[in-house]
């Protein structure tokens, strides 16, 4: 059984292009057949975080207006089997495709793969309504930033409304360190407003700066960086695995732990 | 003095008034009225009753069952609860406040039907869940919120709203300008609070956090948040 998951936020540059990326290529490893559907029209990036930029033809707008065939339009990733990119159009805006027209090309794709990720843009305007449409479960990426956060809730408000029930949280770009002092909202402060399942937490890292920068994703397997881990077990919990919430404490440096040890006594 | 009737309907020029005598059983209560409703078929039909308790305390069931009652098979709309206790507390203090003469003369006839009217008591809007940023709840009587109010979203009411979770938007209570309006939620950090036309905003910074439920109301034109005790309940409020 297929599925269609929206990546969505409200607020903009929380990450989920870079969560959409990562999940991608973690579900695409774990041998599944996956496509990621990249809904910001005019802004597209996905492409880029893939390294795939310089393989688009064709894109979702022209298959939506029938200027090619869905097969035409979809970039199969470099690296993994069973990853494909529908890319966005960059010289059009979010008008060029209404809701209907999203819901009948994500039937199409969901036939054909068994995840279908959709990237959808920040705001809540028609964009974002594109984006939601065909989809069977929404992921809500935020930051530990009270206006992140304030969006994701207006986020929850209307999935709800709009009967895409049940959304799950990925909270991104957390600081153990200055949660630890209090200077971020740690998990428990986000969870109790947004009062939604929690499917993840990922680490700041400026590994994903890089990667993002090569397009090559933090969570391909090669390498170790935290936040690939945490998108690795986000992709787990997607699948339904049921996987333990990792440490995060032990991003800290040898000399905090040290300091910890001590202080422990 | 004879003793009460347990229950008297009266005309008057707002439409059917109903003094329902407090002292007695709810069930009685409940009988006598549907006897005398059946009684006198047709003859209210479509009416708008303004409902007295006067010191009786009833629940919030027991005023749906009322309304139950009234509503089917007679077709009586109700449209206004009055307790008369209450009633006099606060048309007391709000002369007191205007300290017009004219008023106080309407309050010396004690007749029920020609006080000034707390204009709140349309009833209750019961919201349950969690009224997240964006979202927005209106109404002219008083609002129940069965869940969090969040930071970013609105609750605006003709009357007092209760927040039976966390409040952390913004809250606006006695938008007709009723000063005896209030705002309680079982954890009181809203982003703004505004009763009538006052408004009132948490203190800048840390103030460290306080526990238990709160109620903010008005005091002197200021907004005052105090904890909510159940002595306040009994309270003139």
């Amino acid at each position: 059984m297929s599925e269609a998951i929206v990546i969505t936020s409200g607020k903009g540059g929380v990450g989920k292009t870079t969560a959409c990326a990562n999940l991608g290529v973690a579900l695409a490893s774990m041998g599944y057949k996956v496509v990621l559907v990249d809904a910001d029209i005019g802004l597209r990036n996905l492409d880029v975080v893939l390294g795939l930029e310089n393989r688009i033809v064709y894109d979702l707008v022209d298959v939506v207006e029938g200027s090619c065939r869905l097969r035409q339009a979809l970039i199969k990733d470099k690296r993994i089997d069973g990853l494909f990119l529908l890319p966005a159009a960059q010289t059009r805006d979010k008008t060029a495709v209404n809701p209907e027209q999203m819901e009948e090309l994500i039937e199409r794709l969901k036939e054909d793969h068994d995840y279908v990720l959709v990237d959808s843009p920040a705001g809540i305007e028609q964009g974002f309504r594109n984006a939601i449409s065909g989809t069977d479960r929404a992921l809500i990426v935020t930051t530990p930033e009270v206006s992140a956060v304030r969006d994701a809730d207006r986020i929850i408000g209307m999935l709800e409304s709009l009967e895409l029930s049940d959304p799950a949280l990925i909270v991104n770009r957390i600081k153990p360190k200055m949660v630890a002092k209090g200077d971020m909202m740690d998990i428990s402060d986000i969870m109790d407003i947004l009062a939604i399942s929690l499917i993840g937490v990922v680490p700041e890292d400026e590994y994903i700066v890089i990667s993002t920068n090569r397009g090559e994703p933090a969570a391909l397997a090669a390498n170790n960086s935290k936040a690939g881990q945490a998108f690795r077990n986000i992709a787990r919990r997607i699948s339904g695995e049921d996987v333990p919430f990792m440490d995060l404490s032990d991003t800290e440096n040898w000399w905090s732990k040290i300091a910890n040890f001590f202080r422990a006594k | 003095m004879a003793e009460k009737p347990d229950l008297l309907f009266r005309g008057t020029k707002n439409g059917l008034h109903l003094v329902l005598n407090g002292t007695k059983d709810f069930n009685v209560l409940k009988a006598k009225l549907k006897e005398h409703l059946n009684r006198a078929d047709k003859f209210f039909q479509g009416a708008d009753v303004t409902l007295d308790i006067g010191d009786a305390e009833f629940s919030l069931d027991q005023i749906l069952e009322l309304q139950q009652i009234l509503a089917t098979p007679h077709g009586l709309h109700l449209k206004k609860i009055v307790s008369g206790r209450d009633e006099s507390k606060r048309e007391g203090r709000r002369h007191r406040e205007s300290g017009d003469a004219t008023d106080r003369s309407v309050l010396g006839g004690t007749e029920t039907e020609y006080r000034v009217r707390n204009q709140v008591t349309e009833g209750a809007f019961v919201y349950k869940g969690t009224l997240r940023s964006g979202q927005r709840i209106s109404h002219d009587g008083d609002v129940v919120v069965v869940g969090d109010v969040n930071p970013g979203a609105e609750v605006t009411a003709g009357g007092d709203i209760i927040v039976m979770g966390s409040l952390r938007g913004l809250a606006h209570a006695g938008t007709a300008g009723a000063k005896e309006a209030v705002v309680v939620a079982f954890n009181l950090k809203p982003t703004q609070i505004r009763i009538g036309s006052a408004i009132g905003r948490p203190p800048e910074g840390d103030v460290g956090s306080r526990e238990g439920p709160e109620v903010a109301r008005l005091k002197d034109g200021v907004i005052v948040i105090e904890p909510l005790d159940e002595s306040r309940w009994e309270g003139d409020w």
